[in-house]
């Protein structure tokens, strides 16, 4: 017991505390050096295991043992046969410290990056950091009610954000998301209750932590309508809905381009560079691994679904005017690859084991490289938006002239969104394609026009924004500042490095992904398919 | 010494990094240092792999880190030195050094200077990495990184828009040839379990057996990379569009070394390609058609550069002729000569492009001959090599190729194999005949162009810098004597080639010394057909409205046919799903469901009227429900 993942997830409660407290001049300050403890921590969480077990990264555990674990209990009630019991259980395997770092990154620099806000600061920073208490606790609840407690927590700061500092529609936005956000958790909650309970009469305990879960799975059928399904199956859907609106899937995306082109810049990175990545990792660590069979006999429509969501959102994407509009759609294409890794994972086809780790590394990695492009997309976005409020790809032209620093930040970015070998992009759908490629040959075929689709509209846009003669109309703007450049630089370095030396985030990814990976064939074998 | 071949990647890649970084505050000469000195410094390391190498048959592997394990899957970070490797990097590295001397004279000028040394160091260090990876992810990573290049060169003078939009092209074609690749590796390592070239290519015989389909769709596949990358057709749209970039640009990458990186892996991946034989002859179908298509185009271009690109794709198009028939050393050997002779002549279309400030239009050009005599020169002896003239360096590899298809049809009897041959026959006249009616009009008759502005009382068009002309120089010796290690007989770099691991045996150039004639013949007769048309009497260009005229000098019409069948197609595609299954369906679908909600909810809003009349009401209504209920129950 280190209450180290307690203090990372509540330091910034108490950030927020101590900046509502503070003097309005202070905020900023006070939340720079608030987010920046809490990311020297998390990564903490990473090199601490590292350095006491001689850089083995098996060291890191899995759900059933994880490196990092406070427990306390917390509700026990019994009323007749019915048991409740809800811990205290926070947990950090390598799935989760992946998630917490980038968290804590991406919160440090959307302070950075929202230094000069001049409406309400002090309430707008101290909201930033209760979305880190929230995101947080998603991201190492090892309890089930705990998580779902967190992923309610995280909504409210996130709909203040949208709805007061953001664009023009910001209130449709912020109201949108929230419905679709808070359908998603009432149904998961069902689900939720559908497994506790059934779990818990059939196996005599009831218990909703992450490690009894992840071994104990449920069986038999249920009648739904007349209709008998496999238990599990109904709960993958269940719990499943809420993931999907969240990463988002399609045809459940249409919050999103709302959602991040009334947002806030450094929301907009948030909001796509984490929040999207919750429901990825509830997939990966809820779904998958604790209704292995049901997420089995889900995978093809998954898998076609993930390939929709990658090539309808790049045709989307080929149409916007829009920038903001333009990387929104291009999340929804990007999340398409965790999808699809996802399920290649869980899918039919006693293929080698090591392709189906493949696919789900691929598809983990993914949520970090997409977390880190995107955020330096929108960041990129963000400066050119301060300057000339506007985002009309077309109202640009030639502004490398001007502002040649962001022309090259923005181009880099650019191409490691469209996922050029040596930066980061590339290894996440370069082992979610050859990793899906045996399972579903075609699918994959068809799915990697995507990345012809993804060339066509990011260079394009760069060419009509940035390239060509420049607009008279923009011949007095400014390039980003070094302020400005900050997040920018932090982000491109780390896309870089992954680029090149991706093994590190893969062993520290390999124990929990392993261990699913075993969940699932044990599963799939013993249902016989 | 074959151990510093990663110091072969790492002294360009330095380059590129201190030039990008720094470059605008380094003095101009120490920018020239870095930018040339790394890749010269490259080149000696090629050398001394050559002779380090010597002839030795293993291959050479270098592992220089773990990028990816995933269970039994391992993938490194590699370079694999054997003789194809290293006559790559030396025609990359050597070629590449004398195209950055030449550009300090030819971007002497320009106000991005350092910018452009640290793209073609960038340029050189993923070529380099493409022709020295010892697997097929790393190969891939230099495929796109030299992609990638050629994008932020082809777009260097951004603010040219048509120069944005060539990059553009150029970028969005060459990821298709990616997404072949990328195809190709997920089947390669679906059936053999590894990326490494070690246990693929050069792995046991029968790994690759014919008539396995998945041999035949990764052979497919990898066509698909080679043709985007190489110019071919259906893929080469982008290549004329590219000699937007500055002329060294299109020297270096667009002629000498990228668009040959096709021909690389093909050579590379024999064992795929021997093991399937549909693919192998869809190169050669592949390779001829774009070998006469291109020949044809250039017949009638008005632009120096363009004349040169089509000429580049046509003699691609022989490479890969000459594989599709396994003779890959006589394509390695043309893939030589050709970057001497045609970098030679791109390096003098610069000095003419140069003299005359930016002018690319052969209509506003002629008479140069005496103004500008090394351009000349060179142009002439390139233009003889490119031609295919004895003894000039394009004669020995282009009789390599004809004689080897030649041999092959006469050994298989198989009649598209002498189709082939009197295709690659063909294209041999129009070659001699566009080349030069390009120097007949660009160097005889008289200067058609605006007067150039005296400056200090001498005429304004001049010779270049000794930067420029001395490179030309050492070219154009390569043009003369650069054939002459495969001459017939003597072979040496077909034997050298022959050796190496994954090539089929060398051919041997011509066997009948009639046929050697009927090559020269060839050549000879498009060079008179020019003579005849463009220099024997006095010309004028004219419109010409003839169809065929108007077929071939607009290359065809593809570039309008691709856009209104693919391009314009997936846009529209895009903007109808954006509009009807976005927009109405999708979102419409959720706002009306919220519509709905909110209908319902104010429908039921006027039950709380706050009005304690209608809550009584309510109440007896629901006491009498309850009391006939209860009554009528029992």
């Amino acid at each position: 017991m280190s209450w180290l993942l307690t203090i990372l997830v509540f330091l910034p409660t108490v950030g927020a505390l101590a900046v509502m407290a503070a003097p309005r001049g202070l905020s900023r300050w006070l939340s720079a050096v608030f987010t920046g403890v809490v990311f020297l921590l998390s990564t903490w969480l990473y090199i601490g295991p590292m350095l006491s077990s001689g850089g083995n990264a098996a060291v890191f555990g899995n759900v059933s043992h994880p490196y990092w674990v406070d427990q306390a209990p917390w509700i026990n009630v019994t009323i007749g046969s019915l048991q409740l019991k809800i811990d205290y259980h926070l947990g950090a395997d390598g799935l989760s410290i992946f998630m917490l770092v980038l968290n804590a990154l991406l919160t440090f620099l959307a302070v950075l990056g929202s230094w000069n806000i001049a409406k309400r600061q002090r309430e707008y920073m101290a909201l930033l950091l209760l979305l880190e208490t929230g995101v947080m606790g998603v991201f190492c609840a090892f309890d089930l009610y705990l998580f779902w407690l967190f992923w309610e927590i995280e909504l409210i700061p996130m709909f203040l954000l949208i709805a007061v500092w953001g664009g023009q529609r910001r209130e449709y936005a912020a109201w949108k998301f929230v419905i679709y956000t808070v359908l998603g958790s009432a149904i998961m909650l069902a689900g939720i209750l559908l497994l506790y309970f059934n779990l818990g009469s059939q196996t005599g305990q009831y218990n909703a932590s992450f490690g009894w879960l992840a071994t104990h799975h449920v069986s038999g059928n249920l009648t739904i309508l007349g209709l008998t399904v496999s238990s599990q199956l109904i709960i993958f859907l269940l719990i499943y809905v809420a993931f999907a609106i969240k990463l988002p899937m399609f045809p459940f995306h249409t919050w999103l381009p709302d959602a991040h082109t009334e947002a806030p810049t450094a929301v907009s990175v948030l909001l796509a560079g984490i929040l999207l990545k919750m429901g990825a990792y509830g997939l990966i660590r809820i779904c998958v691994d604790f209704m292995p069979s049901g997420a089995h006999q889900f995978a093809w429509p998954l898998a076609v679904l993930g390939v929709i969501n990658m090539v309808y959102g790049g045709l989307c994407s080929l149409v916007q005017s829009d920038m903001k509009k333009m990387i929104a759609y291009s999340s929804v294409s990007h999340m398409g690859y965790v999808i699809l890794g996802v399920a290649a994972a869980v899918g039919p086809g006693a293929t080698n084991p090591a392709f189906k780790e493949a696919a789900l590394t691929g598809a983990a990695l993914q949520m970090f490289t997409h977390g880190t492009i995107t955020a330096m997309l929108f960041f990129s976005v963000g400066v050119l938006y301060d300057r000339a409020h506007l985002r009309d790809i077309n109202a640009f032209g030639g502004l490398q002239a001007k502002m040649p620093r962001l022309t090259w930040i923005y181009s880099f970015a650019v191409l490691a969104s469209l996922g050029l070998p040596g930066l980061s992009g590339f290894v996440a759908e370069y082992l979610v394609y050859t990793g899906s490629f045996s399972t579903f040959p075609i699918l994959v075929a068809v799915s990697a026009f995507t990345v012809i689709i993804t060339a066509g509209y990011l260079l394009w846009m760069l060419k009509r924004s940035f390239f060509g003669p420049l607009n008279p109309k923009w011949s007095g703007i400014t390039d980003a500042s070094i302020l400005e450049m900050t997040p920018l630089i932090t982000l491109a370095v780390l896309v870089l490095f992954v680029g090149v030396f991706p093994q590190f985030l893969i062993n520290l990814l390999h124990p929990s992904l392993s261990n699913i990976i075993q969940t699932i064939s044990g599963a799939v074998t013993a249902s016989g398919r | 010494m074959l151990a510093y071949t990663p110091l072969m990647l790492a002294l360009p890649l330095a380059g590129f990094i201190i030039l990008g970084a720094g470059g605008n505050s380094l003095p101009k000469w120490l920018v020239n240092l870095i930018g040339c000195g790394s890749v010269a410094l490259a080149f000696i390391l090629a050398l001394t792999d050559f002779f380090a190498y010597g002839a030795s048959s293993a291959p050479y592997d270098i592992v220089l880190w773990r990028w990816v394990t995933s269970g039994t899957l391992e993938i490194h970070a590699g370079l694999l030195v054997d003789k194809l490797s290293i006559i790559m990097t030396m025609v990359v590295t050597g070629v590449g050094f004398l195209i950055h001397i030449y550009s300090i004279g030819y971007m002497g000028e320009d106000p991005a200077y350092e910018r452009f040394f640290a793209f073609m160091n960038f340029f050189i260090t993923a070529m380099l990495l493409l022709v020295l990876a010892d697997n097929f992810l790393f190969l891939l990573i230099g495929w796109a990184g030299v992609g990638l290049a050629s994008f932020l060169l082809i777009g260097f003078w951004w603010r040219k828009p048509s120069a944005v939009k060539a990059a553009q092209k150029a970028f969005v074609v060459n990821v298709i040839g990616d997404f072949g690749l990328m195809i190709a590796i997920f089947l390669l390592v679906g059936k053999t379990g590894s990326l490494n070239f070690t246990d693929t290519l050069f792995a046991r015989a029968g790994l690759f057996s014919a008539g396995d389909q998945t041999t035949t769709i990764i052979a497919f596949m990898l066509l698909i990379a080679a043709a985007a990358k190489s110019a071919q057709l259906p893929l080469h749209v982008w290549l004329p569009d590219a000699m937007e970039g500055p002329t060294p640009v299109s020297a270096l990458i667009h002629a000498a070394t990228m668009v040959t990186a096709g021909v690389y892996l093909v050579a590379r991946c024999t064992a795929i390609f021997s093991a399937a034989p549909y693919a192998l002859e869809t190169v050669g179908i592949m390779g001829g058609a774009s070998a006469l298509f291109a020949a044809t185009a250039a017949l009638f271009q008005y632009d120096i550069k363009r004349v040169l690109a089509y000429s580049t794709m046509s003699q691609l198009g022989y490479m890969f002729m000459a594989e599709s028939v396994g003779a890959n050393s006589a394509a390695i050997f043309h893939l030589t000569t050709h970057a001497f002779f045609k970098a030679l002549l791109f390096m003098s279309a610069g000095a003419v492009i140069h003299a005359l400030h930016g002018e690319q239009d052969m209509r506003k050009m002629g008479g140069l001959r005496k103004k500008l005599p090394v351009a000349f020169w060179s142009f002439l002896i390139g233009g003889l090599a490119l031609a295919g003239i004895p003894p000039f360096a394009g004669f020995w590899s282009k009789d390599a190729i004809l004689g080897a298809i030649f041999t092959q049809a006469g050994a298989t009897g198989s009649a598209w194999e002498y189709v082939l041959w009197m295709i690659g026959v063909i294209t041999a006249i129009l070659t001699g005949l566009y080349i030069f009616r390009l120097i007949f009009v660009v160097f005889y008759g008289s200067y058609r162009g605006a007067e150039q502005k005296s400056s200090g009382g001498r005429f304004a068009i001049h010779e270049a810098g000794l930067a420029m002309t001395d490179p030309m120089t050492a070219l154009l010796a390569l043009s003369i004597i650069g054939g002459f290690d495969g001459v017939p007989g003597v072979d040496t770099i077909g034997n050298y080639l022959q050796s190496a691991i994954g090539l089929s045996p060398a051919a041997q150039g011509s066997q009948l010394v009639i046929l050697l004639f009927v090559g020269v013949l060839a050549a000879a007769g498009g060079i008179f057909i020019a003579w005849q048309l463009y220099l024997a009497r006095p010309f004028r260009f004219t419109p010409n409205k003839n169809p065929l005229y108007q077929l071939f000098a607009n290359a065809y019409y593809i570039d309008a046919l691709y856009n209104a069948v693919i391009v314009q197609p997936i846009v529209q595609l895009g903007s109808g799903l954006n509009t009807l299954l976005e927009t109405w369906t999708l979102d419409g679908g959720s706002r009306a469901i919220a519509g709905g909600v909110d209908l319902l909810s104010r429908a039921l809003r006027k039950l709380q009227s706050g009005y304690a009349r209608n809550y009584a009401l309510s109440i007896v209504i629901g006491a009498l429900l309850i009391v006939a209920f209860v009554v009528l129950n029992h």
